[in-house]
């Protein structure tokens, strides 16, 4: 099955049931939009969509942009979306300090962009890093922080006072 | 009355008999007759006047004594001739003796010599080698014992830097001026997160 494109936004497992929740209530207003509309004959009354969230609007909207926004179309989309919450991985990206939403949605598009177009990321932080960041993906934990490198020189202090 | 043959028998019997008795006189007879010839004659005896069986015997006695004489010269020339042989003999037995002996310990005393120079060279050889290893190894060790040290030192100085760092800059981190370096991290660990994720799934 295809990955469906999420938004930035959408960067945890969390994130993504919260999505799934929405198009389901979504979906729900949209089928009985469709029962009056059937039963009324009148094309034109629609009653005011429900609440949510600005993320779930702009993917909805995309949705819609590629013509798949028909109520079989919903339905396939929000199974692709609950096999995407099960079987996409998810990494953990542990930083410096608490990451601004800005940051979070860059990295997670670049893990999306370079890595694997379904992964999730969630961010933790730790002040003693200094800088930089610790990923973990599985088992395997890349630590490319700050505390490392000072911790852990290539060149040690001693090679390079003596230089001075 | 008388049988003619049984007569014929007793005839031939006493004639057998008759015979007999000759034949035995006959034998008897030529065995005596060669014993008498076997009998040697006995010695006839010759009579000397007594001045020359004198003379005789004082002729006798003098050659005698002459022969006596000449034996003894020759024996005693004989036995000066042996005793000088063989003290000869014993002198230069004993001479070959004590030369085969000296020489035989000088040979030993060479193989000795040559011995002891041949263990006082090894043993010098070994002494020098065993010094020299022994100088090798104090001078490894005393190197590696400084290396451990400047080790050590590196550490303890890595760890005061090291905690100095953390201590002061550990507050107050902008993490919007380190974005540029956060992607730069990834992008440059991307082959090993790749393999990481997509090798786990």
């Amino acid at each position: 099955m295809a990955t469906i494109k999420l938004p930035s936004s959408v960067m945890t497992p969390k994130d993504i049931q919260q999505l799934i929740n929405e198009v389901r209530t979504y979906m729900a207003w949209f089928n009985k939009e469709l029962i009056k509309r059937r039963v009324s004959g009148d094309k034109h009354i629609i009653s005011s969509a429900p609440d949510l969230s600005p993320a779930t609007k702009e993917f909805l909207r995309e949705q819609k942009a590629q013509g798949t926004l028909d109520r079989h179309g919903l339905e396939q989309l929000l199974f692709a979306l609950e096999q995407q919450r099960k079987q996409a991985p998810t990494v953990t990206v542990t930083l410096a300090a608490p990451a601004p939403v800005q940051l979070q949605e860059k990295i997670v598009s670049w893990f999306r962009t370079t890595v694997r177009g379904d992964i999730f990321v969630s961010f933790q932080f730790d002040a003693t890093l200094l800088g930089g960041a610790v990923v973990r993906a599985g088992s395997r934990i890349i630590d490319a922080s700050l505390r490392e490198k000072v911790l852990n020189p290539s060149v040690s202090f001693a090679e390079v006072l003596r230089r001075v | 009355m008388f049988d003619p043959l049984f007569l014929a028998l007793i005839a031939n019997i006493f004639l057998l008999g008759i015979l007999s008795v000759l034949g035995v006189l006959y034998g008897y007879s030529h065995l005596s007759a060669r014993r008498l010839r076997k009998k040697p004659d006995a010695p006839q005896k010759l009579a000397l006047p007594p001045a020359v069986k004198q003379e005789l015997l004082s002729a006798a006695e003098h050659e005698y004594q002459g022969i006596l004489d000449r034996s003894a010269n020759e024996l005693q020339k004989d036995l000066q001739k042996t005793t000088t042989s063989l003290s000869k003999q014993l002198t230069d037995f004993g001479t070959s003796v004590i030369k085969d002996e000296v020489s035989q310990y000088q040979d030993v005393i060479k193989t000795l010599r040559a011995d002891a120079e041949s263990t006082i060279t090894e043993s010098q050889k070994a002494v020098t080698t065993l010094h020299e290893s022994m100088k090798q190894q104090v001078a490894e060790q005393v190197e590696k014992e400084k290396q451990q040290l400047l080790a050590n030192i590196d550490t303890k100085l890595g760890d005061a830097i090291g905690s100095f760092l953390s201590e002061n800059l550990q507050h107050n981190i902008d993490l919007g001026t380190q974005t540029e370096y956060i992607l730069s991290v990834l992008e440059e660990h991307k082959d090993e997160l790749k393999e990481a994720i997509n090798g786990n799934h």
